[in-house]
């Protein structure tokens, strides 16, 4: 008997890559940060040592616009009395329509987060804060995930120079419908700046950012912001992401204050995936 | 074990035995147009001879009436060769069973089995099974001298082997196509004639279509002098299908290889013409019913021009309901009827005047004094028939394949003989039936040319009625005239040999319609019987060509017929066996063929093939020479040849792997492109897709088309077999749902594996980033629509992904979700 099969090649396995589960927990909303390569620590920590007792803005970002963009839109307000502070805050991403078996669908993905935060003084330059966040994402229709994480952080301010450290995202696992349980992007992270003035209306300030994440995944991120006579900033930032969940990129941002009223933007370049990327808020402070 | 009885278990349904089934396949023999087969050709069967403690466990399925078996491996071949069937080859005995089972007999079996969905060979399925010791494939008997045309096969009214299935259950009642159920003329062809050009028939009924390729030389051109229309009267013949038909049962031209053989249409191959058809049109287009004037005219017309036999398929009509039936006044009518007397002296008048001049004076030129008229006596089922009741003409009552009075036949004392009329509107003997449906068991031959009802035939198709049967006594009457016929042969002789020739043991007295029409015995009633058998064949000699043997021998000489008209060869696999057997007694195992003498000589040299064995076997053969009276020879002793061994079919063409793109398109692929047979032998080819879901398997011709009907990879196999192995030929198949999408990603939702396809291989780079841009994949290498690259996403947490895959300088992006 002749047999002439042609039979299929078995395929090509490679690899499995690795991930963390709902990482937008671990994105900067905030654009005064982001335009200085995301150095700033979104802890209500800071609250208590920043002199504002009452706070609040809106954001809106779109994020990796070559790939696929997802728009956020976010909210939130601050308080600080004595030595108490606290925040809550919410962001809400509305991704590209899907497609589904090659088919498209009318679904866009969504992504939530809620965040309330506490924080106290213990000292008069130093504080402890607590954020407890929901986060939840709905990739496509009828697949959803959650969990609900906390932040802790310890923010401490010396004449021109502030610091943070702490760590973020620690919280419940999410579950795969099929390959098991997957951890948050948890990290601990080192924030710390310094602000020199130049003279009274020149005041230039530089911050650096490390966070090391439980994966092992090591980032970094430095950026210096020039302000003029306290109502316009400009900034710039480079942010190493290494193998973490939020890659390298280059940033630039403005900033515009007056009378308590703060208008802030920043600009994502020098990065093949996020490049394109914008974000700008508007808030209030008194 | 007692056993009472043996039946033919069938499967309740296929599905149940052929669970297993991987690849749904579909049967092609390479001779059938269009791929198409029909049932019978489907099922095919195997005879295994299993040893002591098979034979029980196959008798204990049969008691409890199972087709399963307490036999695995049995089962196995069951589930793999779909086997529908399986019995005793020689079914239990009665009163001779004991001498049955000393003999062994009982532990052949006969196994059948759907060849459609066979996933194996039989020879493999069977041999497979423990306690099977031998496999054999059944044998067929043939004849040779039949003619060759293509549909004679189906014309079980001139030669009846009952290779047709004509066997109904009605109630109670079982009705059979008897093997001889015909008009025995094959032997006259051999013994006798085919026919001669110098006996006229006038065909009095619908024009004959003059022009029909299978009759045309056979027929009287239209003419002043010719075939004539007496509807019109004109010499412009319509042909339809009535007449055209009962011009083909009479002289359809004879082994030409083309359409039907006609009773006495002569032998093409020899250069012999049939005899010649004077088409006189006495209806109009297929209307049934005309005015009674031009008939008589046309019978006449026949007798002034040389025809001896006048055939009327024709006969009063009276008043019928919507179903065609005959109504109380039609009867009361009918049996009032009586011929009129311009009918009666225009019969009269070609009786006594065809042939002869017009002083009652044999014409030196015709075949016989005086002419016969020969009449159908009528479809009604009732006692009556005008005028086929008129004493001087011949009346033709219809039998059906069982020898029996079809259903419709008109009968009576008056009915002087009965020949083949078919089952009209097949009613009865529908068992088998053509690609259109039509009753085998009706008569097939020829329709006009332009008749375009019938696709399958063309010009040929199936008819029932005494209209059919009539033309049957026409024919042999012309075969009667044409070997007897010459100075001082009359009429009467002719009815003579007719009706004293027919076969009266299948007369009935419950609806007389006469004795069977014997075309032989009514030769054999004009010449004496021969009493001498014929000397042996002195010499024979055998050569093997594949799964043939040619056979070659000398026409010995016979003392009282001049030469042997034939041989019969006796073949088998066991020598002892085969020098025991005699012509008409034969030992287990070996079969016999026939072989006719035809047209040659004494000491001429004949080639016959013995086809349909098997390879790598030895055969031995034994000849006996015998006359027209069946005295059979001595043997020429026993003779030994083997044939040579086979090779599978090889694949000569790989086809190129097959991409389709979009859904419903499709792809050919001739069979010829991609087997051939070492030995030449005709394959049967057998296709199969290993996921009909993405790409299903249809035939077109001789050619599997392969049709995309979802996205994904499959597999598609051709199996060709010629009868013996087979060889095998995959062909993976892409569909591509969408043709624009040069870069598909599957499935969306992943779980745990992502698939990538391209198309044809080509480096490829591929980046897989979160929803937060993070590169979680990243990788350049080779791979294509049949060798994919698949990524193992267990480790990737529940979220949106983005997937770049980049390759001959384009980017393509996809969104991916994980759950």
């Amino acid at each position: 008997m002749i047999l002439a099969a042609c039979l299929i090649p078995a395929a090509a396995l490679a690899q499995g890559p690795v991930s963390e589960a709902l990482p937008f927990t671990q994105l900067d909303y905030n654009p005064a940060s982001i335009g200085m390569g995301g150095t700033r620590v979104s802890s209500s920590a800071t609250l208590p040592l920043s002199g504002v007792k009452l706070g609040g803005g809106v954001s809106y970002q779109n994020y990796m616009p070559q790939l696929s963009a997802t728009k956020y839109i976010g909210g939130g307000f601050a308080s600080s009395l004595d030595k108490l502070g606290y925040s809550l805050s919410f962001v809400h991403g509305t991704g590209e329509k899907l497609y589904i078996d090659d088919v498209a669908t009318d679904y866009n993905p969504t992504e939530m987060m809620v965040n309330a935060g506490v924080s106290y003084a213990i000292l008069d330059q130093l504080a402890v804060g607590v954020n407890v966040k929901y986060a939840q994402e709905q990739p496509a229709k009828n697949y959803s995930n959650s969990a609900i994480a906390a932040d802790v952080f310890v923010a401490g301010k010396f004449s021109g120079l502030d610091f943070a450290a702490g760590v973020s995202s620690v919280g419940q696992k999410v579950k795969s419908q099929a390959t098991g349980e997957y951890s948050l992007p948890s990290a601990l992270i080192a924030s710390a700046g310094y602000a020199y003035e130049l003279t009274e209306d020149n005041v230039i300030s530089a911050r650096a950012r490390v966070d090391s994440y439980f994966s092992g995944a090591l980032a970094a991120g430095a950026g210096v912001e020039y302000c003029w006579s306290g109502m316009v900033c400009a900034r710039a930032g480079y942010h190493y992401g290494g193998d973490s969940i939020i890659p390298t990129y280059a940033s630039a941002g403005l900033g515009l204050r007056y009378s308590g009223f703060t208008l802030d933007a920043a600009y994502l370049f020098a990065s093949d995936v996020l490049g394109g990327s914008f974000a700008i808020s508007a808030g209030v402070r008194f | 074990m007692k056993v009472k009885s043996l039946i033919a278990l069938l499967v309740c349904t296929a599905v149940v035995a052929c669970a297993k089934v991987e690849f749904r396949e579909v049967p092609v023999p390479e001779t059938a147009a269009g791929g198409q087969t029909n049932e019978s050709d489907l099922i095919k069967s195997a005879i295994i001879k299993v040893d002591d403690s098979l034979v029980e466990i196959l008798e204990g399925a049969t008691e409890e009436n199972k087709i399963y078996t307490k036999s695995q491996s049995f089962n196995d071949a069951i589930d793999d060769l779909c086997i529908v069937s399986y019995e005793r080859l020689y079914p239990y005995a009665g009163e001779f069973e004991p001498r049955t089972r000393e003999d062994g007999l009982h532990r052949w079996y006969i196994v059948r089995y759907d060849s459609s969905r066979a996933l194996v060979k039989a020879g493999d399925a069977l041999s497979a099974v423990d306690g099977v010791e031998k496999i054999c494939k059944p044998r067929k008997i043939k004849r040779l001298g039949l003619p060759n045309d293509p549909y004679f096969h189906w014309q079980w009214d001139l030669y009846n082997d009952r290779s047709i299935n004509m066997t109904i259950k009605e109630g109670k009642t079982v009705y059979s196509s008897n093997e001889g159920a015909s008009i025995n003329v094959a032997d006259v062809w051999d013994f006798y004639t085919t026919g001669s050009s110098d006996v006229i028939v006038s065909v009095v009924d619908g024009g004959v279509d003059l022009s029909h390729p299978d009759i045309a030389a056979n027929c009287i051109p239209a003419g002043k002098n010719g075939s004539y229309d007496f509807v019109n009267n004109t010499t412009r013949i319509t042909g339809d299908a009535h007449g055209t038909h009962v011009a083909g049962i009479i002289a359809a031209i004879r082994n030409n290889g083309v359409g039907v053989a006609g009773i006495a249409g002569g032998d093409y191959a020899a250069g012999i013409p049939g005899v010649k058809i004077l088409s006189c049109q006495v209806f109009i287009g297929e209307d049934e019913v005309a005015e009674g004037s031009g008939f008589m005219r046309a019978i006449k017309w026949g007798a002034d021009h040389g025809a001896v036999i006048c055939q009327n398929s024709w006969g009063h009509s009276y008043e019928y309901d919507e179903h065609g039936d005959i109504t109380s006044k039609g009867l009361q009518d009918a049996q009032n009827d009586s011929i009129e007397d311009y009918e009666k002296e225009g019969i009269d008048y070609f009786i006594a005047r065809a042939g002869c001049d017009n002083y009652g004076n044999q014409l030196p030129d015709s075949p016989m004094k005086g002419g016969v008229v020969i009449f159908a006596a009528g479809n009604d089922a009732i006692p009556y028939g005008v005028p086929a009741d008129y004493e001087p003409v011949i009346a033709v009552g219809a039998s059906g394949p069982d020898w029996k009075p079809t259903w419709y036949t008109n009968y009576g004392n008056w009915v002087d003989i009965a020949a083949p009329g078919g089952d009209l509107y097949g009613r009865g003997f529908g068992n088998e039936t053509d690609e259109v449906g039509n009753s085998r068991g009706n008569i097939f031959n020829l329709y006009q040319s332009t008749y375009d009802a019938n696709e399958a035939y063309q010009s040929y198709g199936y008819m029932g009625g005494t209209s059919m049967a009539c033309p049957h006594v026409s024919g042999v009457a012309a075969l009667l005239v044409s070997y007897f016929g010459g100075p001082e042969f009359t009429n009467t002789e002719l009815k003579h040999l007719l009706l004293d020739g027919a076969n009266k043991a299948y007369e009935t007295s419950k609806t007389h319609i006469g004795p069977a029409l014997d075309a032989l015995g009514s030769f054999n009633l004009g010449v004496p019987p021969s009493t001498i058998a014929p000397d042996k064949v002195s010499n024979f000699s055998l050569t093997p060509v594949r799964k043939k043997v040619t056979l070659k021998w000398t026409v010995p000489t016979d003392a009282d017929d001049t030469k042997a008209v034939g041989i019969r060869v006796l073949i088998g696999q066991n020598a002892d066996r085969v020098a025991s057997s005699t012509p008409s007694s034969l030992a287990s195992g070996v079969s016999m063929l026939d072989f006719r003498t035809g047209t040659a000589s004494v000491g001429a040299e004949l080639t016959a093939t013995i086809d349909d064995l098997a390879y790598s076997t030895t055969y031995y053969v034994s000849i006996f020479a015998y006359d027209r009276s069946r005295n059979y020879s001595v043997s020429s002793g026993v003779k030994s040849v083997t044939t040579p061994d086979n090779k599978a079919p090889e694949v000569v063409k790989q086809p190129d792997n097959i991409i389709l793109y979009g859904i419903g398109t499709g792809v050919n692929i001739p069979f010829s492109s991609i087997f051939r047979d070492p030995e030449g032998d005709p394959m049967e080819y057998y296709v199969g897709s290993s996921n009909t879901s993405i790409a299903g398997v249809i035939v077109q011709g001789t050619s599997i088309r392969v049709r995309a009907t979802k996205g994904g990879v499959a597999e598609v196999r051709i199996t060709a077999s010629d009868g013996d192995k087979t060889g095998i030929c995959s062909v993976p198949v892409l569909v591509k749902e969408d043709p624009d999408d040069h870069a598909e990603t599957y499935p969306s939702p992943v779980t745990k594996e992502l698939t990538i396809r391209t198309e044809e291989p080509a480096e490829t780079h591929v980046r897989i980033v979160n929803s937060t841009g993070r590169v979680v994949y990243e990788e350049t290498r080779t791979f294509s629509g049949f060798d994919p690259l698949t990524i193992d996403t267990a480790g990737l947490a529940p979220g949106r992904y983005y997937v770049t895959i980049t390759y001959n300088g384009k980017t393509y992006k996809k969104t991916v979700v994980k759950v």
